[in-house]
């Protein structure tokens, strides 16, 4: 009885903080890509897996690349995908079996950048179906983050108040049961059963990229996140492809030293492993047309039409392999 | 790895508080140990962890010859000790200085600086000379001494300890104390609400106007005030961290701050800041080298030629600039962490010699220095006075902080939000924090200032009051406390 009086009032904390956090999850986070992503290549198997960051997300039609190539496809690209995050993505979807191929797209900044602040991880390990994946993830990312952001995920969406009353009724329809992807069609961009955020042609943001410097020494964490993910791969014999999607000529002109070191860089790493790499950002390609009102901003993130062409383009290189 | 804040210090911690209270009494140091050389495993990388042994067995040697009255013991052993520091600390430093006064052409090499090495070189040193002064005994069990030294929750920003204090609670049987326990937990939140709602918050502002290349330099006076509250929040947080954790473990380290921003004088302020760096180098610095013999030849020198009462204060001003200076230096291998010292040193000094005057002139004033007012005047003038400190210990040279001071009496108007114009409201909802954050910490400075006990209070309310307490003040830190932009703990580098 002693011991009970003493360990109620921590039993009561825990419920409580359990029920609070569980309400607070729900209500500011909001429906996110990868819900529908990972439920995807968890339970349907493709020929072609195309994992990578935004851009892909953006340029990469899987439906162009089946056409093309006659192989299934699908795309699994979010945005701040880090290379730790396509090696558990990569580890999950191979759970339940092996895809084809895998369509892997390099975006330099996601290796420069050594800020990855415990961001798709959340997502990710909240979406994953209960495995042991699931938790060697938890604790590669999760041990050296913040405990807040570990214990309370609501944590990155506190601001986002006024997404509440959206939150709770998407949560609550027949999309959020079924996986569905009506609730990302804001007029602006929508995504497809494939997986392909498409940018309707009359968006633009002007804002100059964010290219940090160049400097691969300072980003070892990252670069041996690629490196895993390129051995699992090899390990599991899934045939790589790298691909760095198409940028506006004006970024190219603007950062020419920065998409050469990107390049040497990637160029060695592929090399290593005796992998593709196909870079469509350092010099660009005759075939495509590199001109700004292409692009939905200067980063690189493609228009629709123009993410078809690139596609189709990106098939027919793929096909040659 | 495995900072304060982080998921893995938070289940590491709970594994060894775990396996604390299950093994028998006498068992419990050795899993202390066994989780302190881990940790340090962990957090520091495995190659590191040799300086750590290197100086916890040279000083138990050391010490274990210095009972012995072996008189080499104890300048060969703090030569190895603090050699070690010095070579790996700052001898890029001193090739640098070299290079530049004589013309040398010495490289520089990379140099990896172990975690907390400032902090267990200075207290293994202290435990060396308290044995040599009889002040306790040598420990004849290796692994004991090792806990000392390597103790985790201390070992990356301290307090420094003395062993005659923690040998008297480290070792012993511990049974798990629910009172304790709570005790500790407050204070462990205390310091992340610290950390995370003010500090955190702080090094934005601190971080962007100090920045060498900043176009906000001139903004000076808000970054040292911004840089007084990341760097208390900060520092203080993560001792209370620290505390908080050996409280629970039922392990009591001394306290390191004690509500520095009321002290009355820079003297003051450092029997409130970093208390045990103070109390270290008062003790194994000051009071030997006021004692020594050529100090009591200097201060005849000075009694002759300079008069009673300046005679008698110069020794103890040289001691003093002497501390500081070697203050500046455990700071870092740079000038103006060396100045950041003397000017520290140099206030409390010419302070010392002008006591008399002060005196003279309070009483033609007719100042009552007894007053509230008076106190107050004191308070405002530290404040004023430590904030001046902060421009060579927040820049990066001593140019800087030249440069900033200059550019400070002549700081545009401005809103808080330059650190990032693009998002107005959330600055401002940064700023505000830091400024609530700064008045409950005010409030409660106050109320243990008073040496009222806030969590006895805290205590002694109902559990269903607490139980609400605790869940506020959990989703405060979610709600409220910055977390992008975390950094680790400042103090966390020496």
């Amino acid at each position: 009885m002693r011991i009970f009086k003493r360990l109620c009032p921590a039993a009561v904390f825990l419920i409580l903080f359990v029920l609070i956090n569980f309400l607070l999850n729900d209500a500011l986070i909001p429906y996110q890509y990868p819900r529908v992503k990972i439920h995807t290549i968890e339970t349907q198997t493709f020929d072609d897996l195309v994992v990578g960051t935004s851009h892909s997300f953006s340029a990469i039609n899987p439906e162009i690349l089946s056409s093309s190539t006659g192989r299934s496809c699908y795309n699994a690209s979010v945005g701040s995908q880090f290379p730790r995050d396509t090696l558990y993505l990569l580890m999950d979807a191979c759970r339940s079996h092996r895809p084809g191929r895998i369509i892997l797209e390099y975006d330099p900044a996601y290796l420069v950048d050594a800020d990855r602040a415990f961001v798709n991880e959340r997502y990710f390990v909240q979406c994953m179906a209960p495995s042991f994946v699931k938790l060697k993830y938890f604790t590669d990312c999760a041990l050296d983050s913040d405990f807040r952001v570990a214990l309370m995920p609501w944590i990155g969406h506190r601001g986002e108040l006024n997404g509440i009353r959206r939150n709770l009724q998407i949560k609550k329809s027949d999309a959020w049961k079924k996986y569905g992807i009506e609730p990302f069609d804001d007029g602006r961009q929508r995504m497809t059963q494939q997986g392909q955020m498409r940018i309707a042609s009359s968006e633009f943001n002007p804002a100059p990229p964010d290219l940090n410097q160049f400097s691969p020494d300072e980003i070892q964490d990252n670069l041996d996140d690629l490196n895993r993910v390129l051995r699992f791969c090899n390990r599991e014999g899934i045939p790589v492809v790298i691909v760095t999607t198409p940028i506006p000529a004006e970024t190219r002109d603007a950062h020419t030293d920065y998409y050469e070191a990107a390049h040497k860089l990637m160029e060695d790493i592929a090399a290593s492993h005796d992998i593709t790499f196909l870079d469509y950002a350092w010099k660009g390609d005759s075939r495509l047309d590199d001109a700004t009102e292409n692009y939905s901003d200067l980063e690189g993130h493609m228009h629709e039409e123009a993410a078809d062409r690139f596609s189709a383009v990106l098939a027919a290189d793929l096909n040659t392999l | 790895m495995l900072s304060f804040v982080s998921l893995g210090f938070i289940l590491f911690f709970l594994l060894c508080f775990a396996g604390y209270y299950l093994l028998p009494g006498k068992m419990q140091w050795i899993w202390l140990l066994a989780f302190s050389w881990l940790y340090y495993l962990l957090a520091a990388g495995p190659g590191l962890i040799i300086f750590l042994i290197y100086s916890t067995a040279v000083t138990w040697c050391g010490g274990l010859f210095a009972e012995r009255g072996f008189k080499a013991a104890v300048p060969v052993t703090l030569l190895l000790d603090f050699g070690m520091l010095a070579a790996l600390k700052y001898t890029n430093f001193l090739v640098l200085n070299l290079n530049t006064i004589f013309g040398t052409h010495l490289s520089i090499r990379t140099l990896f600086l172990p975690l907390g090495i400032s902090f267990y070189t200075f207290q293994t040193a202290g435990y060396l000379l308290d044995v040599t002064w009889k002040r306790c005994k040598a420990e004849r069990n290796f692994f004991r001494y090792a806990l000392f030294v390597s103790f985790f929750p201390q070992i990356m920003q301290g307090p420094i300890g003395r062993y005659d204090r923690l040998s008297s609670s480290l070792y012993t049987a511990h049974s798990f104390d629910v009172n304790r326990f709570q005790r500790g937990l407050i204070r462990i939140l205390w310091g992340f609400f610290k950390k995370m709602l003010i500090a955190d918050y702080a090094a934005q502002y601190v971080n962007t106007i100090f920045d060498p290349a900043s176009a906000f330099y001139a903004y000076g006076i808000f970054g040292v005030l911004m840089y007084s509250a990341e760097l208390y929040a900060d520092f203080s947080g993560g001792i209370d961290i620290v505390l908080g954790a050996a409280e629970i473990l039922g392990i009591t380290l001394d306290e390191n701050f004690r509500q520095p921003f009321f002290a009355t004088s820079i003297t003051d302020f450092w029997h409130r800041w970093h208390i045990t760096l103070g109390t270290w180098m008062k003790d194994y610095l000051f009071i030997p080298l006021t004692l020594s013999t050529w100090m009591g030849r200097f201060g005849k020198w000075c009694r002759k030629h300079l008069g009673k009462t300046t005679g008698r204060a110069m020794p103890v001003c040289v001691a003093n600039i002497i501390v500081f200076l070697v203050v500046g230096i455990w700071h870092g291998p740079a000038w103006h962490f060396i100045v950041y010292g003397l000017y520290n040193g140099l206030i409390i000094a010419v302070s010392g010699l002008l006591a008399k005057p002060y005196r003279t002139w309070k009483k033609a004033l007719h100042i009552n220095d007894k007053s509230n007012a008076f106190h107050l005047f004191q308070i405002i003038r530290t404040f004023i006075l430590v904030n001046i400190s902060w421009y060579f210990d927040c820049s990066e040279t001593l140019g800087q902080a030249f440069r900033m001071m200059r550019a400070s009496l002549h700081a545009p108007f401005f809103s808080v939000t330059f650190v990032n114009p693009e998002a107005p409201g959330q600055c401002l909802l940064h700023f505000a924090t830091i400024l609530s954050g700064c008045a409950v910490v005010f409030l409660i400075s106050i109320l243990r200032e008073r040496n009222i006990d806030v969590r006895g209070r805290i205590l002694s309310l109902p559990v269903s009051s607490r139980v609400v307490l605790l869940l506020m003040f959990v989703f405060i830190l979610g709600m409220l406390g910055c977390y992008n932009d975390f950094g680790g703990f400042i103090y966390a580098n020496f």
